[in-house]
């Protein structure tokens, strides 16, 4: 839940955002509405793609800046409300200009999907408990192999307006050794289209 | 009530399966014609796709072309009209052409012309009879000037459907696509497709930065049916092509990324001299594959004209119609159908 409940982002200009200005929105921006951003819910976030932007600027020149993020249940027989986790995954795409579509890189007729992910409510008896309002995209799960970066990404993700569930804020960390996270980059995520993991 | 039954001609190939796909969604009942041959079995080195009909639960009636009483049963009862059927190859025959681009056509004009449930025929023309040395963009009124056999045969083809149509009052449209793409394309656009993303390492000259025509072959059909529907259409030809004027460089770079392979940027390369090397090639390599190993040349003398040709269409006539494109962008469509001939282990 939110920690102010009449706290509503907007841009300077007083509007609303939208995902290119959330892309385009200074760091403290970003961090006022990480910390008052509401807890997705699971059952919003799986079964679909959202396109995502990174806001560091060296991640253009990594190829990572656009992408896509994923969402599904592992064991879909589960009632997802009662679901304490979610799976998910990245998807690789063209790297084109912020205005431009997203296009999914193809490899042998199949998206290429990398960095796989559980996705729950911030535990607070955890170590990553850093914004408790937030849902945490945890990449230190068996699917990705032990030897894959990827496995030291922690994630969080907050819901930007209550009446608006396709548009996040996401916050990316490094966990270095043992309780030390680097702060990486904020990442903005929009629904784009049905996982094929349903 | 039921929907009218359409005809779709040339069923079994790449835009007559596509018809009949955009048919059936549509609910229309179906009739469908190829060759009988073409019935018997999925063919990709001959474009045939039976499978999609018979998935479909489709009728067929065979027929051919250049047997004008083996139309009777395939135009009996038939309302709506999507003559697909043509001899699309640049290495064929004047004498292949004309009997089946364009005798065919007229041979199932004549029989369609004392149907009484005939509504209208929508006839495949082709984008490229167009001078593509006029102003920029090409529009249905630019000059046209065939540059090949085959373009003249389905020139020749649409004047006769014009002035046949008009003098026994039936209606018709045309539609003219450019370079059609989509799943299960084999020739043409598809081959310039499935070439770009085998590529292991893609390059394009610097000053290769003419623009290159497309069409989603969901679009070629989708007008078509849209224009069946509206007889304000009738006696009219449209282009259809998308909004997007890639340029080859921006093809090339943009398959590459989409396929995880390597995109350089090479040193301009003069187009001209660079044709009068590979044009005396492919006529040589087409003479070898026509008369020794009877197999489609991998590269044919007017694909080489093509090259360095900057050719925009205007699609402003169609979309007056009302018709909203499914692939305004060639971006989404080629993403979709590399990605479906990696599915189908075609590259």
């Amino acid at each position: 839940m939110s920690k102010d409940e009449d706290f509503v982002p907007l841009q300077p200009n007083g509007r609303r955002y939208d995902y290119t200005a959330l892309c385009l929105a200074e760091n403290q921006e970003l961090e006022k509405i990480m910390r008052m951003g509401l807890q997705p819910n699971l059952g919003d976030l799986v079964g679909w793609e959202f396109r995502g932007y990174n806001t560091l600027d060296i991640t253009s020149i990594l190829g990572i800046r656009k992408f896509k993020k994923g969402f599904y249940q592992e064991d879909p027989s589960q009632d997802i409300e009662e679901m304490e986790k979610i799976q998910g995954y990245n998807v690789q795409v063209v790297q084109t200009p912020l205005g431009d579509d997203w296009f999914a890189k193809v490899r042998r007729g199949d998206t290429v999907k990398h960095g796989w992910y559980d996705c729950y409510p911030v535990r607070l008896d955890e170590v990553d408990c850093k914004y408790p309002n937030s849902v945490l995209i945890n990449y230190a799960c068996p699917r990705n192999p032990v030897w894959d970066p990827s496995r030291k990404l922690r994630d969080y993700l907050v819901q930007v307006y209550p009446d608006n569930r396709d548009l996040f804020l996401g916050k990316a960390y490094g966990a270095l050794f043992g309780p030390m996270r680097l702060f990486i980059s904020y990442f903005i995520l929009e629904r784009m289209n049905e996982s094929p993991f349903g | 009530m039921d929907k009218p039954l359409c005809l779709v001609t040339g069923a079994c190939g790449f835009m007559g399966t596509h018809m009949v796909e955009v048919l059936h969604g549509a609910g229309y009942d179906i009739r469908a014609t190829d060759l009988s041959a073409a019935y018997d079995s999925d063919d990709k080195a001959k474009g045939r796709f039976p499978s999609v009909l018979k998935r479909l639960g489709v009728e067929f009636v065979p027929a051919d072309l250049t047997d004008p009483g083996s139309l009777d049963a395939v135009v009996d009862g038939v309302s709506y009209v999507f003559h697909v059927a043509a001899v699309f190859n640049y290495s064929a025959p004047w004498s292949i052409l004309e009997a089946v681009n364009i005798n065919g056509t007229r041979s199932l004009l004549e029989r369609l012309r004392y149907q009484k449930a005939f509504k209208k025929l929508v006839f495949w023309g082709a984008g490229g009879i167009y001078d593509l040395s006029s102003p920029l963009p090409i529009t249905e009124e630019s000059p046209v000037a065939p540059a090949n056999d085959y373009l003249r045969s389905k020139w020749e083809a649409e004047k006769l459907v014009k002035d046949f149509c008009e003098d026994h009052k039936m209606a018709y449209s045309m539609v003219r696509g450019t370079t059609v793409y989509g799943p299960r394309g084999v020739y043409g656009g598809g081959q310039m497709l499935m070439a770009a993303a085998t590529m292991p390492v893609a390059a394009s000259p610097s000053n290769w930065n003419f623009r290159i025509p497309f069409g989603h072959v969901r679009d070629v059909c989708g007008a078509a049916l849209y224009l069946a529907e509206r007889p304000a259409t009738d006696g009219e030809d449209y282009i259809i092509n998308d909004n997007s004027q890639l340029t080859n460089i921006e093809f090339f770079r943009f398959v590459a990324e989409l396929t995880g392979h390597i995109y350089v940027n090479l040193p301009p390369v003069p187009i001209r001299p660079l044709k009068a090397v590979l044009l005396p090639l492919a006529k040589a390599m087409q003479w070898a594959t026509q008369n020794i190993t009877h197999t489609q040349s991998p590269l044919e003398a007017d694909t080489v004209d093509y090259l360095g040709l900057d050719v925009v269409y205007s699609n402003e006539k169609l979309k007056g119609t009302g018709y909203e494109l499914l692939y305004p962008d060639a971006r989404h469509g080629i993403a979709e159908t590399i990605a479906w001939y990696g599915r189908n282990g075609w590259i």
